[in-house]
């Protein structure tokens, strides 16, 4: 709900949030934040978790009161005092621009009853959200429902141009490694012309040739694949601990993105190539 | 020597001419030859007379430009790549100058390397293998690898592959052009002995006037023609 917060020497306008703080918990990444005071504790918490930029603006801290201000359901000027429990860190945009509540403290002043005006669910894997999308469509068809690709479209062309780079970069990958191997296969051939000779000499058939240099190939390619596979395990398993991306933290927060990556491989990246 | 000695390789105007035009080079020019079973022949001349030329032709790794060649009655000139192949695993046995062993296997396996295409069965392949080397006088080096044999043994090693397939002919290019005149003389007098012995078929080129002196039968050659083919 969009509104304005107000201290003793400033008042802001602001994005108040009456959320379920167990349920928050498990979609946003907003708790993890905190760094001074606490999170919010049930859905009549009657203290408000504030940014850290905000707090500064404001230039108010943890026990201090706000007053919120916003239109409440009747069409008139809603305005309640709450304490500030907790400050969290994130990008300065978000910091300035929201403030969370309990959810039932936040319908009780603003007069909307029970009434919710969001309802957020995280989804493991992204290949599934058509399917879960669908399934949300035909259990609430009155409702508003959509993915994070059209609530963020910024976002979505991001993810979309980045696929479409690891595609780009794979295919001259691809290409490089054919170009290696061709190399490496035509020195191996043209330094062993002798070899073969004395095979051909010796009575075997050219297609005999051609098979001992392909299984020889096979092999080789064999005994590639598997180290190479042992190597992305263990590179991956060396960076368990994520990789720090904080020194382009202010890039990634625009996309309320961490600042440490943490690489994953799966059984099925060995078996399949998407 | 047999009493009635038949005709193993044929060559009748043979010609082989490499490159064309200004490059052209003549290097076999009208070979009449006849190889007969039991030969011990050693074809000489200088370098470049033809000899390898030659020596390709007879052993079926080469086409003649013209002329006609032909291995114990059949025309070498119509067969395929597998079926000169075939001939060549069956019916021709190779020594050559570098010995060309393979370098990773022991004596024993580079002399059974041919034979498992001969569909030999295993145990077979083995006391065939165990015979040629011993034949040689390699008996107890079964399991030694060429870098673990001198260069005579590791000629002997090939004498021993060419053998093992029991050829109709064993053809030698040079081989005694890496070895000093006492292993030299140790080896010529063993091909000597497997072909008395044997009857096995030697055709050698060679530069060596001691591989010469041991021969039953001398040809020479120059710019690719027969000078002289005097048996003795």
């Amino acid at each position: 709900m969009p509104g304005v917060v107000q201290s003793e020497y400033k008042t802001l306008p602001i994005t108040i949030l009456g959320v379920d703080p167990v349920a928050e918990a498990q979609i946003s990444s907003v708790p993890a934040k905190l760094v001074e005071g606490r999170n919010l504790n049930g859905l009549n918490d009657d203290g408000v978790v504030i940014g850290k930029n905000l707090a500064e603006r404001l230039k108010t801290e943890i026990g201090r009161r706000v007053i919120l201000m916003s239109q409440g359901a009747d069409g008139l000027l809603a305005q309640q005092s709450f304490y500030i429990v907790g400050i969290f860190d994130a990008d300065q945009g978000f910091e300035d621009m929201y403030v969370f509540t309990g959810r039932s403290l936040a319908q009780q002043y603003l007069g909307l009853d029970n009434q919710i005006s969001q309802i957020a669910f995280t989804v493991p894997l992204d290949t599934d959200l058509p399917m879960v999308m669908d399934r949300i469509t035909a259990a609430a068809p009155d409702l508003d429902s959509r993915d994070w690709r059209k609530l963020s479209l910024l976002l979505a062309a991001m993810d979309t141009s980045m696929g479409a780079i690891i595609y780009v970069w794979l295919g001259i990958m691809i290409v490089l490694m054919s170009i290696g191997i061709i190399n490496t296969q035509l020195m191996a051939v043209f330094e062993r012309t002798q070899e073969f000779g004395l095979m051909r000499a010796l009575g075997l058939k050219p297609k005999m040739v051609l098979m001992l240099v392909t299984m020889e190939s096979a092999l080789l390619i064999r005994l590639g694949v598997l180290v190479a596979m042992g190597l992305a395990a263990l590179t991956i398993w060396s960076l368990r601990g994520g990789i720090d991306l904080s020194a382009y933290a202010a890039g990634l927060e625009e996309f309320q993105q961490g600042q440490e990556l943490f690489p994953v491989i799966n059984p099925s990246d060995y078996i399949i190539f998407r | 020597m047999l009493n009635n000695p038949t005709p193993i390789v044929t060559c009748k105007g043979v010609t082989k001419i490499f490159g064309k035009g200004d490059l052209e080079v003549r290097a076999l020019d009208g070979i009449d030859l006849e190889i007969m079973r039991g030969d011990f022949a050693t074809l000489a001349g200088p370098s470049g007379s033809g000899k390898t030329t030659l020596l390709n032709m007879i052993g079926a790794l080469d086409h003649p430009t013209a002329g006609a060649l032909s291995f114990e009655g059949q025309s070498l000139n119509d067969f395929s790549k597998a079926k000169l192949s075939d001939l060549r695993l069956h019916k021709i046995g190779f020594i050559f100058q570098a010995y060309n062993l393979v370098p990773v296997l022991s004596a024993l396996e580079n002399v059974e390397f041919v034979l498992p295409l001969q569909r030999i069965p295993k145990a077979e392949r083995k006391k065939r293998a165990t015979q040629a080397l011993q034949d040689v006088g390699l008996k107890g080096m079964e399991h030694r690898r060429p870098g673990a044999l001198s260069g005579g043994q590791q000629q002997r090693v090939a004498i021993a592959r060419a053998l093992v397939t029991e050829p109709s002919i064993v053809l030698a290019d040079e081989p005694t052009a890496n070895l000093d005149s006492k292993t030299t003389a140790e080896l010529v007098g063993l091909m000597g002995r497997l072909n008395t012995e044997l009857g096995i078929t030697f055709v050698i080129g060679t530069h060596d006037p001691c591989v010469m002196q041991h021969s039953k039968r001398h040809i020479e050659i120059e710019d690719g023609k027969i000078q002289s083919d005097i048996r003795n």
